[in-house]
């Protein structure tokens, strides 16, 4: 059983002059499988059952405040999201958790990470891009995969 | 790592200077306006500090201050320290290009290139008092251009000498609460110096502290025949309200559990 982190560095004055965080979130992993589209939003992160995930947020300047306000993750009806999120950035909170056993592999559990920034209408941005995948056997993957 | 907490004094100097007070003329904003600091524009700042500690009871998150203090008529601190001086520099360069211009033209008498002469205008230099000897330095007026030599100035007709940050002190400081120093910095900023403190958030409370500011004012110098700057001491209060919490879980409330993924709900 082992860990992975995943690291989110935010432009926060970049994210609030453009009012998105596409382009200004770079997500990354350190798996040992690494993961697809490092650096982006899109990020695709191949974890296994009982392995910890820990989701860390920093700021390209070290002055802006930026914190994870809510991590949910997609219930399997689709469109609604489904998972306790902790709701104000005041009190100190990791976002870590142990990947569960009933995961389907090969497919994309994709998550909402929820950034609060400042204060106004603009000031909490998400991304619903990145996920989480169990790696499925070798001989279902396509060559391009793995 | 943590973020940063920035906290920026914002001073009416003019207005301190009639009041012999900062008090209803400093203006403190930090960025932790989301996450609980109150106080944010006024002079009575109580910035917010979340500390936390781990379920052994050790810090959890270590907590940086920074200061920065600027006056309301100050030019930008972003400016090149020798702003003024490149200003002045360039009057002349603009007027010797002109000069340079009327070569070979026909028809240039010497009172054309005279009267070209006369747009040079002497820059008025100002006196900073400091360790009893003075520090020349060109005026500019509210829009950063050279006040020209034997103008009438005041107070408020030239660009302010910003204030600086001497000590900090108070309770806080004495407490062990935060240790506060000033640093060099590559960025030129109030002259490549700043004002930074770490925290302790082990002793949750409201703890004051009390910034020391040096205004400046400008008068007339009898010895040097100069507008003089002189500095004039101030403080003012500002407080740090510390709280210290256990680490919690996002996804649980409380310890580390399995991820809410594929859940019918």
């Amino acid at each position: 059983m082992g860990t992975i982190n995943i690291v989110s560095a935010v432009d926060v004055i970049a994210a609030l002059s453009n009012r998105s965080l596409e382009g200004n979130l770079l997500m990354m992993d350190d798996g040992p499988l690494p993961g697809e589209n490092q650096g982006t939003p899109h990020l695709t992160t191949y974890c296994w059952p009982g392995w910890q995930i820990n989701w860390t947020i920093l700021q390209v300047d070290l002055q802006t405040p930026a914190e994870i306000r809510s991590i949910r993750f997609t219930s399997p009806g689709g469109d609604s999201w489904a998972g306790w999120f902790a709701g104000d950035a005041i009190s100190p909170v990791v976002w870590s958790g142990i990947v569960p056993p009933w995961l389907i592999p090969g497919h994309h559990y994709q998550y909402e990470i929820e950034i609060v920034m400042a204060r106004g209408s603009n000031s909490v941005l998400s991304v619903q891009t990145p996920s989480l995948v169990v790696p499925p056997p070798r001989n279902l993957l396509t060559p391009q995969g793995m | 790592m943590t973020q940063q907490r920035g906290i920026v004094i914002v001073i009416d100097v003019e207005a301190a200077l009639q009041a012999g007070s900062l008090e209803g003329c400093t203006y403190f904003f930090d960025n932790a306006g989301p996450f609980g600091t109150t106080g944010l524009g006024t002079d009575k700042l109580v910035s917010a500090i979340h500390g936390s500690y781990w379920l052994d009871g050790s810090q959890a998150s270590e907590q940086v201050l920074n200061f920065a203090v600027t006056g309301i008529t100050s030019l930008p601190v972003t400016l090149p320290r020798d702003y003024e001086r490149h200003q002045a520099r360039q009057r002349e360069r603009e007027t010797l290009a002109k000069i340079r211009a009327l070569i070979g033209e026909a028809g240039v008498t010497n009172a054309d290139i005279r009267k070209l002469l006369t747009g040079i205008e002497m820059p008025q230099l100002s006196a900073i008092r400091s360790f009893g000897h003075h520090l020349k330095h060109v005026l500019l007026d509210n829009l950063g251009q050279p006040v020209p030599a034997g103008a009438k100035v005041d107070q408020s007709s030239v660009a302010q000498l910003p204030p600086t940050i001497t000590d900090i002190t108070g309770e806080a400081v004495e407490k062990g609460i935060i240790y506060p120093a000033q640093y060099g910095s590559p960025d030129l900023v109030n002259g490549g110096w700043y004002w930074s403190a770490t925290v302790a958030t082990h002793s949750p409370k409201v703890w004051s502290y009390t910034l020391h500011i040096v205004v400046y004012r400008l008068v007339q110098d009898a010895a040097s025949q100069l507008p003089s700057w002189e500095p004039v001491p101030m403080t003012c209060d500002a407080w740090l309200n510390i709280s210290s919490k256990p680490v919690r879980n996002g996804f649980t409330g409380g310890g580390t559990g399995i991820l809410p993924i594929g859940l019918p709900y």
